[in-house]
């Protein structure tokens, strides 16, 4: 690692040397490991190993990005000197600024008990053999006719160093299990991809009950696959879990909050925001965007999360993002850049997923967060209704407010009741506003599932916790057959 | 001396155990230019020098990345991998791989080298893209250009050596006359003449469309003709051909797996992957185990008549 922090340091004083106003150099040492099963059979597995550096600088108002994995100081001198030329012949009409942010010299790392190097290979292949063997011999194990089971680790260990002399070190692991499973049933197949993360070690399946979840998550698969019937039901309530709850503020919540969205920055990419209509008209914490049982937060600190940081990439301390606060937009996600075109702070919205990837804004655990009602009272005063319990597909515009979510594993109420009739593939369709605005209760109990978050170009996939506590909806058109 | 990189890896595989290995050395050095609001956001290089290595004890595999790769780094991790081989199970979907030694058809127009300097150039090329677009009528304007450079040496455990030098340059351009109404389009290539000109054209077709998609209104249900543009009608048809790849069909994750044979689309449809087209992005005169490419009909008057394979679902698929 020293060796890193050296050229790192290196990088900076160059830069500076050569006439950036701003340097950063960011140094990565990865270990990745991961083993695929299919119906049993290891259908793939190993480990792979990365050391490299990237590095931004700012002159002339552009900005220039370089990496490399060749770590010697005449090949990072080169690499400056290109990122330089080239951010200089950008020739902005409005130059690049960041943000001021306190300088810090810090270290922070995930809290990890037992390493997944700690643990042999044999180990790990067995596990997850094992894991499929235990979901064969469930009593549903027969109808999962077709099972992929992976099992992905990473440690990231980072050193960044920037030209204002703030100096982070960090550690972080992140384990994940998902099944990529289909099950077989009278009306037909159902499929599901379905993942578990955190930044814990391999304490993490014990403490977590992982295992349990992935068991009842297929005994659910199963079930729907066997039971659920078409059914329409028009204009009725709507209770989903944290699980539904989770998908719909990371997209219709968390993507539109995203400051370089707003302002254009991915209009090639992944996509604009809705925002930027609202924003013309009225400020922050003027607007709003739903019930007042609604309060989204996007929280990097969550102890054991997959987005755990408590200082991004751009060396500014962490904090929880409340983006609607009681029905009301209130804080936008931002980096340095986009702080300073909004005329505030960054909230530590950084994060470039390796060395060679810019930092972006992203989000990292974006959550509904918890009411004051248990799950049963939600039900209890819905007289016709549905439970939706987990989605299956989704999709949304590139301006995040037109939006699909279908169910997956859902099931009828009826008369403040979960009846065991389920319901196949029934369809919420609709604006970021209408769904928002149809809620008007919120349990206090909480899920975490794991998500991917893809956005950019070159696409950086961004590991977040999505959910949250559950929602009651009222007076939803749902879609579906 | 990075010529010997392969070489070293396959020796190395070899004296530990593998019987059967693979080393593709890929040095790119490759610039993305990025720009929204008309101006360009941020300039990109990266350098990627990377030694992939697939290596089999048996029908046990592994594959693994060796980055910017040293003979320390060589000798460090080798004996680990095919120690990790080792220990795995047989693999279901490995049937072993190419052993014949082949030479090679030369793809002309596959390397340019002018795009080594390209990144001098560049923005400027960029910037003329966004004025042209806005002299068609766009408000504002954001998109992307990549080019650079990939020089490719491959090695066997079979006596495979060969090499191949390619250029490539892709851009999107993409134009909004209002925050709703916005006009898309792309160029790619690999031999950077008029590149500067096929820019601006791209700008002004982005901002032409842009400013047809004002006041578009909501379609409304039904059935209709439907007439797609090249770029449509690739991306569409495009899920056919990703689908015709038999390791997807043997672990059930393609739709076409049941339908070989079979009429799968109407008489006038043809598809066909060609390698050997010089500007083609996806060109290339062997692929990963040393087998020449060549150009391979998928489905010829909408019956499905052919796959992409590669060795391991070949021998399998026959078996």
């Amino acid at each position: 690692m020293k060796d890193g922090y050296e050229i790192a340091e290196h990088a900076v004083e160059y830069g500076t040397k050569k006439g950036a106003s701003y340097i950063e150099a960011r140094f990565v040492d990865s270990r990745s490991e991961g083993y695929t099963t299919r119906n049993g059979a290891i259908i793939g597995g190993g480990e792979s190993f990365s050391k490299g550096i990237g590095i931004r600088v700012i002159t002339e108002g552009g900005i220039g990005f370089c990496s490399t994995a060749k770590l010697e100081k005449q090949n990072i001198e080169k690499a400056i000197d290109i990122a330089l030329k080239m951010a200089q012949a950008s020739k902005r009409k409005t130059p690049i600024v960041f943000s001021e942010e306190d300088v810090v010299e810090t270290k922070w790392q995930a809290d990890v008990k037992q390493h997944i190097e700690d643990k042999s290979d044999e180990e790990k292949v067995q596990f997850i053999i094992d894991l499929d063997k235990t979901l064969v011999n469930q009593d549903f194990g027969e109808s999962l006719v077709m099972r992929t089971l992976l099992l992905e680790m990473t440690r990231n260990k980072k050193y960044i160093v920037n030209s204002e002399g703030s100096k982070v070190e960090s550690d972080k692991s992140l384990i994940a299990f998902y099944t990529f499973n289909t099950a077989k049933g009278p009306l037909g197949s159902e499929q599901r991809f379905y993942g578990q993360a955190s930044s814990k070690g391999w304490e993490w399946f014990k403490e977590d009950n992982i295992i349990e979840k992935i068991i009842e998550d297929n005994r659910a698969l199963v079930k729907t696959a066997n039971q659920a019937k078409n059914m329409k039901l028009g204009v009725t309530d709507v209770v989903v879990s944290g699980e539904v709850a989770g998908i719909i503020a990371h997209e219709n919540t968390g993507h539109p909050s995203e400051g370089d969205r707003i302002l254009g920055r991915e209009g090639a990419q992944a996509g604009e925001s809705f925002y930027i209509d609202l924003l013309e008209k009225q400020k922050l914490g003027e607007i709003k965007i739903g019930t007042e049982a609604v309060t989204l937060i996007d929280d990097p600190t969550m102890p054991g999360s997959a987005g755990y940081y408590l200082y991004d990439d751009e060396c500014v301390k962490a904090r929880p993002r409340f983006l609607i606060k009681e029905g009301m937009i209130n804080d936008l996600l931002l980096n340095r850049e986009f702080a300073s075109r909004f005329e505030t702070k960054s909230n530590a919205a950084a994060r470039a997923i390796g060395y060679n990837r810019e930092p972006l804004v992203r989000m990292a655990n974006t959550y509904f967060a918890p009411g004051e009602f248990q799950v049963e009272e939600l039900i209890e005063d819905v007289k016709k209704g549905i439970y939706m319990k987990s989605f299956t597909e989704w999709n949304i515009d590139d301006r995040r407010f037109q939006s699909k979510y279908v169910g997956l594993e859902v099931y009828l109420i009826e008369n403040g009741e979960v009846t065991d009739t389920m319901i196949r593939r029934p369809t919420l369709e609709l604006t970021t506003f209408g769904l928002f605005g149809g809620v008007d209760a919120v349990s206090k109990d909480t899920e975490f599932p794991y998500g991917t978050c893809g956005k950019s170009d070159p696409m950086q996939g961004a590991p977040c916790w999505m959910g949250g506590a559950q929602v009651r909806m009222r007076n939803i058109r749902l879609g579906g057959e | 001396m990075t010529e010997n990189y392969p070489e070293k890896v396959i020796k190395l595989a070899q004296k530990e155990g593998a019987t059967e290995v693979i080393a593709k050395l890929t040095q790119n050095p490759s610039y993305q230019i990025r720009f929204s609001n008309s101006n360009i956001d941020i300039s990109k290089k990266w350098d990627t020098n990377v030694l992939e290595v697939f290596l089999a004890v048996g029908r046990k595999i592994t594959q693994v990345d060796i980055q910017d790769p040293t003979e320390a780094k060589i000798e460090k991790t080798i004996p680990r991998a095919v120690s990790f081989a080792k220990k795995m199970p047989d693999s279901d979907l490995y049937a072993g791989m190419q052993q014949k030694v082949h030479s090679y058809k030369k793809i002309d127009g596959l390397y340019d080298k002018r795009t080594h300097n390209l990144f001098e150039k560049a923005p400027e090329m960029v910037n003329i893209a966004i004025d042209s677009a806005i002299e068609a009528g766009a408000k504002r304007v954001a998109g992307v250009l990549y080019f650079g450079n990939v020089k490719t040496e491959l090695m066997t455990g079979y006596g495979v050596n060969a090499s191949y030098e390619s250029s490539y340059y892709r851009s999107t351009i993409r134009s909004f006359v209002d925050n709703e109404s916005s006009g898309q389009d792309i160029i790619v290539g690999r031999d950077l003449s008029d590149l500067e000109k096929k820019m601006a054209l791209a700008g002004k077709n982005a901002g032409k469309i842009a400013t047809m998609a004002i006041g578009g209104k909501q379609g409304k249900a039904g059935k209709y003709d439907l007439i797609m543009s090249p770029t449509v009608a690739a991306n569409i048809l495009g899920e056919i051909t990703n689908g015709a790849n038999p390791v997807m069909m043997l672990i059930g994750m393609s739709p076409l797996s049941d339908h070989f044979g079979e009429q799968i689309g109407p008489e006038n449809l043809n598809i066909v992957d060609d390698p050997h087209i010089g500007e083609g992005f996806g060109s290339k005169p062997f692929d990963i185990e040393g087998t020449p490419t060549s150009k391979t009909p998928i489905i010829d008057k909408g019956v499905l008549i052919g796959l992409i394979p590669n060795t391991t679902p070949g021998l399998m698929m026959q078996a």
